[in-house]
């Protein structure tokens, strides 16, 4: 494997809380932080804090790219349309709204494992309405 | 249907350039909200090689979260509303962690997924998962 020459970094937290509980610690009820997630990366770190996306299918991971770390965010909304291949089996879709997340992070490259990595990733808004998205992607 | 229940995210992720020395992309998020009032969760949820479903507390669920805890590749097979099923490959833990898989919305208004189960390869291996809706 090459030397790497980027490390994606990343902490996930995750509270689940009693909403009708308004104070103290007794509303958690699941809390979960998943520290210390790094990917090394000796390819690719792409990544865009402003994008705003078009209202045609726009490709961000081009279908020659293997991405195993994607994350993209809604930032501004509305509803827009994300579509994506994981590894050699055909593309997907779904949809993202204001605020929603996907967040995928593998610890190390299999690039011959034919599930493993995202690609032909593209992003389209819906009904005339323009999109701001941010993203990160590292293969 | 009024949420009883309230799933906050966050995430900091940032990429180093190691060879120059800079860090051209940091977000540390918190606070993302999604308001539910059905979830189901497990820290060490057996995937047998046969494959398991993983029951979904309702129909359409809004937020789906699964690590890879152990030492075999875990296929995932997920269904979003309005699209054809896929599968997709969590690694084993390598360098402290297994793969990740993370989608949450912030309302329940579009998007989510109706199906979701597990396929580990070679033998039993364990994952922990949150979903909600």
């Amino acid at each position: 494997m090459p030397t790497p020459t980027s490390i994606v970094n990343a902490v996930l937290n995750l509270l689940v809380q009693d909403a009708t509980v308004t104070s103290g610690t007794g509303a958690n009820i699941v809390s979960r932080i998943v520290p210390g997630l790094s990917y090394p990366s000796s390819v690719q770190v792409t990544s865009n804090f402003f994008y705003a996306v078009p209202l045609t299918l726009t490709t961000i991971i081009p279908s020659t790219a293997k991405a195993f770390v994607v994350y993209v965010r809604n930032v501004t909304g509305p509803t827009m349309t994300l579509q994506m291949a994981f590894g050699t089996s055909s593309t997907v879709t779904g949809f993202l709204d204001q605020g929603g997340i996907f967040l995928w992070i593998q610890p190390t490259a299999q690039p011959a494992n034919d599930f493993s990595y995202v690609t032909n990733l593209s992003v389209e808004s819906l009904a005339g309405n323009p999109a701001t998205i941010e993203y990160l992607w590292a293969q | 249907m009024a949420a009883n229940i309230n799933v906050t995210t966050g995430i900091t992720i940032q990429a180093v350039d190691i060879t120059a020395n800079v860090t051209p992309f940091t977000r540390q998020l918190s606070g993302i909200l999604l308001p539910v009032t059905v979830w189901a969760a497990s820290d060490f949820f057996q995937v047998t090689v046969g494959g398991v479903t993983i029951s979904l507390p309702a129909t359409t669920i809004f937020y789906v979260y699964i690590r890879n805890l152990g030492a075999n590749n875990i296929t995932i097979t997920y269904t979003p509303t309005g699209g054809s099923s896929t599968s997709f490959v969590l690694p084993p833990v390598t360098s402290n962690f297994g793969g990740i898989w993370l989608y949450g919305c912030t309302a329940e208004t579009a998007g989510g997924i109706t199906a979701l189960s597990a396929a580990a390869a070679t033998a039993t291996t364990p994952i922990e998962y949150f979903v909600a809706a």
